[in-house]
């Protein structure tokens, strides 16, 4: 893809022609983001147990797409749930908080950003962003359940035999209004068999736990407050089900971006990429090393 | 296995140093082995070499003087030095045991006493090593009954294993600009303390030595002042979790007055001349802590490293005033734990607003970290009653839940401790 294909077009230029590449190593899935010249390349694999291993086969996989060899990379910079196990030898890196990557990606994407959803596959968050600079004002997290994550919908997916791709689509289909009360993996887990045993339609199921889940997302935004303009990134981003609910929950659109908001830490990582690479070259310049 | 990324030279400008390296695996398996870390960190200075040494010999230490014929005590860590030691009695902080104890502790908690998991992890992780130590530990343990319901609870549960529970009656918020009301409560506190010297000791305490020990308290937080304000200028010569330490020797002086005294003193010759340690990010954000002192070393390990420094600190080692020296030393010391002098030991979370914004101003903090332990419903309210009040003034902060017991801090608090000094910096 061409960077004015996706990137917001006063932004642009701020992502200039060096090689760099953003790694977003998450719970369930590792993306990587390489800027090269005025292309911009994506990867994306599960997760594995080790997250270097898992870093560097993203590396290859977006190599066979591009033949960048190792020494063509300026600088890398990882991030998300893996990041504190990446460390390369062979060129430069760094590590940057999730939280800051997915304010940068989403600035870069979208560059009125001012508040961002983020559903990952442990966690979610709400992120306050300055539309100046992409950088965090403020943020808060619900890592403390599992309730509306990747993780969970995947369960609940399971649950209603459906594959996670349409589970979302689904939702979207409900006729009825349920009530799932419980947001805990385990005893929704409970109450959506009780549902099911009521010959309660699946559909409809899979819409109130969409809507249970986003009850507490839309705690995290209120905590903040929202100030529009709002996107909403990670893994559960593409995911319609949820998209609705939010929006009817929140009462504020959702504004879309030219790239799949599960990319948008990868892209914030390649920013702050960019950026530890311009102060190398500022110092070596300088002669300050 | 603790990876490490160099960062180059040319990221670090004029201040950097090449020993410098940014530890990007963070997650050290206990409490143990991030102060021994930090030890190794500050080998340059042999004072807080020192320091961890006696951290780190404190409990076994007062544990032997017991056992060779000397009198020790458990006691809560924050008000109990001048009295204790005023009576001969070696304090030995409970606090320590989330961090110098073991990880069985937590089992023992819920399977033993049977404790929900939703229990306070401090209560939970002191009460399981309590039980593992029962039979060559101290049985004394003193302890104020206005700490919270379910330590009150945890009093009777270790009575119940023989040990010797001394309670403290106190009232937990006097009342404001109610000066007889308070005079009420310093005489009755005061009383108290004065029955505790004779159930311990079968004697009244020496007012005397009370009021030589407030003398030695007070010079002591003197001298922990100065080398907070040396900080300022050289916030990463002594590292948070280092400071944490020392701001907690001022309760209890790890069992050896003279030895902490001597390593304050070594500490202030040590900063006047020290030459500045630049943080791996260059500039350093300067920050408050407020709330308990923090089990999960992790996060003062994160701070540093990504180029945060805790410069001001709100725990219950209350150290910017002295303790007032009246007529009657006992009363000396129910002043300053009902909060006249700044101290407020104890209390609601109101009281602390004022001497938190002079905090934030002496060592001009850009952010605070509230802290407060898993599953503590009074510290969780505490902290948001806190953190909306600064947030009206324009003081940004972050609330952190961390637990109490032996273990490494979960990747999540870490991102959070990051992100926020990122979002600062």
């Amino acid at each position: 893809m061409k960077k004015h294909e996706i990137l917001a077009d006063e932004k642009i230029s701020d992502l200039r022609h060096t090689t760099v590449i953003g790694i977003d190593i998450g719970s369930r899935q590792a993306k990587a983001i390489l800027v090269q010249g005025d292309e911009i390349y994506t990867a994306i694999t599960a997760s594995g147990v080790d997250s270097q291993e898992t870093a560097e086969r993203l590396i290859r996989k977006i190599g066979r797409q591009t033949g960048i060899k190792h020494n063509d990379i300026a600088y890398v910079v990882g991030t998300g749930y893996g990041r504190i196990a990446i460390d390369f030898e062979a060129f430069p890196s760094e590590v940057v908080t999730e939280i800051s990557c997915h304010a940068m990606g989403a600035h870069f994407l979208n560059a009125g950003t001012k508040t961002i959803i983020d559903i990952g596959g442990q966690d979610s968050k709400a992120i306050k962003v300055d539309p100046d600079n992409g950088r965090v004002v403020e943020f808060v997290m619900n890592d403390k359940c599992a309730a509306g994550t990747g993780r969970f919908l995947e369960k609940v997916a399971e649950l209603l035999d459906y594959k996670l791709e349409e589970l979302g689509e689904k939702a979207l289909q409900a006729e009825k209004k349920l009530e799932v009360s419980s947001q805990c993996v385990v005893f929704a887990e409970s109450e959506i068999i009780s549902l099911k045993a009521k010959g309660e339609r699946r559909e409809d199921i899979a819409a109130a736990i969409h809507f249970a889940s986003a009850r507490r997302v839309r705690n995290l935004v209120n905590r903040l407050g929202l100030e529009p303009e709002l996107v909403f990134s990670g893994g559960v981003s593409n995911n319609p089900g949820m998209k609705h609910a939010l929006e009817e929950l929140i009462g504020h659109p959702i504004k879309s971006t030219k790239l799949d908001m599960v990319y948008a830490g990868a892209l914030g990582a390649a920013v702050f990429a960019q950026r530890y690479y311009d102060a190398l070259e500022i110092v070596a310049e300088k002669g300050v090393a | 296995m603790l990876l490490t990324t160099e960062i180059k030279p040319a990221m670090q400008g004029k201040a950097f140093s090449p020993e410098t390296k940014i530890k990007t695996r963070q997650e050290l398996q206990s409490q143990l082995a991030y102060i021994r870390e930090s030890k190794k960190e500050h080998r340059y200075s042999p004072a807080v070499v020192k320091l961890y040494d006696l951290a780190l010999s404190y409990v076994e230490d007062a544990e032997l003087h017991a056992q060779r014929g000397g009198r020790s005590a458990w006691v809560m860590g924050i008000w109990d030095a001048p009295l204790m030691y005023a009576l001969d009695i070696v304090p030995i902080s409970l606090t320590e045991l989330g961090r110098l104890g073991s990880n069985d502790a937590m089992t023992v908690a819920e399977d033993y006493f049977q404790l929900p998991k939703e229990t306070c992890s401090m209560v939970a992780s002191v009460l399981g090593e309590w039980y593992l130590r029962r039979n060559h530990t101290v049985k004394d343990v003193i302890v104020f009954n206005a700490s919270c319901e379910p330590l009150n609870i945890g009093w009777e549960l270790i009575a119940a294993e023989g040990y010797n529970v001394h309670r403290i009656e106190t009232v937990n918020r006097p009342r404001d600009n109610d000066p007889e009301r308070l005079a009420q409560h310093v005489h009755f506190l005061a009383d108290e303390l004065a029955d505790l010297a004779i159930r311990l000791t079968g004697k009244p305490v020496d007012l005397e030595r009370v009021a030589y020990e407030i003398e030695r308290t007070n010079r002591i937080l003197g001298k922990v002042r100065q080398i907070l304000n040396l900080r300022i200028d050289n916030p990463l010569y002594i590292r948070s979790l280092a400071t944490m330490f020392l701001l907690m020797g001022s309760g209890h002086y790890f069992g050896k007055p003279e030895q902490y005294e001597a390593v304050l003193d070594l500490l202030i010759e040590e900063l006047k001349v020290a030459d500045y340690i630049a943080s791996p990010r260059g500039k350093v954000v300067p920050l408050a802590w407020v709330g308990g002192r923090g089990q999960e070393f992790g996060v003062y390990k994160t701070v540093d490293d990504c180029g945060g420094a805790i410069l001001a600190w709100s725990t219950p080692n209350s150290y910017t005033h002295d303790w007032p020296q009246v007529k009657n030393p006992l009363e000396s010391i129910a002043l300053h734990i009902l909060g006249k002098t700044g101290g407020h030991v104890i209390g609601s979370p109101v009281h602390r607003f004022k001497p938190i914004e002079q905090l934030i101003k002496t060592y001009g903090a850009k952010g605070i970290l509230f802290y407060s332990y898993v599953g503590c419903s009074f510290a969780g309210i505490h902290q948001e009653i806190q953190r909306d009040h600064f947030q009206k003034l324009g003081i940004r902060s972050i609330g952190l839940e961390g637990s109490f017991q032996v273990g490494p801090p979960s990747g999540q608090l870490l991102t959070r401790v990051r992100a926020f000094v990122e979002m600062l910096s």
